[in-house]
């Protein structure tokens, strides 16, 4: 890991990289999209309303990814001063309020038909609710503070708590009552779903895992560039009073 | 033409099945735009300071700068980075 530690070798990399995750993006969510909206059969018990599926369930492992990222990325800033490792932190944390916000919103939108209620306050949809806030919370804490890296120990702690909530996601439909179903893929004795639907779930979930990592690299070279122009800037400051005081 | 009609009808679900799709392909557009944005303007911004650095090498503010004690450090990944960011 530490090879990649030096933001230089890390900003080469990402230049090499990113053409071929975009590519690769882009392909996975043609073909996934293709086989979710016309190639999947209509479920006997939902409908076409399963189709929502192929958003709501790659959105959330998203979600829970991006967190998990975002709790080992900080562990990793606060233990070893890993450079990159809070800049990743903070490129991830939009990102994995974004993919909350798109299960929370296309639950709802499948959660009206299917259960004849947008929302109930059961423990996954509340527990998913508080991650939509611990994000909120970790993006507004990292820029509350004048001092950029106080501001991004202050959110690595809040991560590091607030990953107490991961588990607390995955397993609330079995610890539970909830009208929210049992996992169906990652469980014991194998996914319990049909390979026709089975394969656009699989295909829109690396297209989604795709998209974090080609957006993530983008920000988080946007932000090393910021910083390198920030120290040159600071340079050129201190240059320029040192002449004056000269 | 009937077959489009009864594929965006959804079965009856339109109502839930098109936003939830749209809500999705907006905020990812929306992040995609926003991350390809940042890039450009951080390396734009980047650029521009190191052209007016070798604009003002010859300055005084350059001498100045090499009696200063520790300003290398960070003169040298601005100077080195000039062709890295060249192709983006």
């Amino acid at each position: 890991m530490h090879r990649f530690a030096n933001p230089g070798r890390f900003l080469r990399l990402a230049d090499r990289l990113q053409p071929w995750l975009v590519t690769a993006t882009m392909i996975a969510f043609a073909a996934g999209l293709y086989y979710a909206l016309f190639h999947s059969p209509a479920d006997y018990q939902q409908g076409e309303t399963v189709r929502i599926m192929y958003i709501h369930v790659p959105a959330a492992w998203m979600a829970l990814f991006a967190y998990c990222t975002i709790a080992l990325a900080s562990a990793c800033a606060l233990i070893w001063r890993h450079p990159l490792a809070d800049v990743a932190a903070e490129a991830a944390s939009p990102l994995g309020a974004g993919f909350t916000l798109i299960a929370l919103v296309s639950g709802s939108l499948w959660g009206k038909p299917m259960w004849g209620t947008f929302w109930v306050w059961d423990a996954r949809l509340t527990s998913f609710l508080l991650l939509f806030f611990l994000y909120l919370g970790h993006i507004a804490l990292g820029q509350a503070f004048d001092d950029r890296q106080r501001g991004r120990r202050a959110a690595a702690i809040l991560a590091l708590v607030g990953a107490i909530n991961v588990p607390i996601i995955k397993f609330s439909v079995d610890w539970w009552n909830t009208l929210h179903q049992p996992a169906s893929i990652m469980r014991m004795g194998g996914p319990a779903i049909d390979p026709s639907m089975l394969v656009p779930l699989l295909l829109m979930a690396v297209a989604f895992q795709l998209f974090f990592f080609a957006a993530l690299i983008a920000r988080m070279k946007a932000e090393l560039l910021s910083a390198r122009l920030r120290t040159a800037m600071f340079n050129r400051l201190r240059a320029g009073t040192a002449g004056s005081a000269g | 033409m009937e077959g489009v009609s009864t594929f965006l009808a959804m079965g009856g679900y339109a109502a839930y099945v098109w936003p939830a799709y749209g809500v999705a392909a907006i905020i990812l557009i929306a992040f995609a735009i926003d991350s390809w944005r940042r890039v450009r303007v951080a390396a734009a911004d980047l650029r521009r300071m190191e052209a007016s650095n070798t604009a003002t090498k010859s300055g005084p503010a350059m001498r100045s700068r090499s009696a200063a004690p520790k300003p290398t450090q960070a003169a040298t990944p601005a100077t080195g980075s000039s062709d890295e960011f060249a192709g983006s």
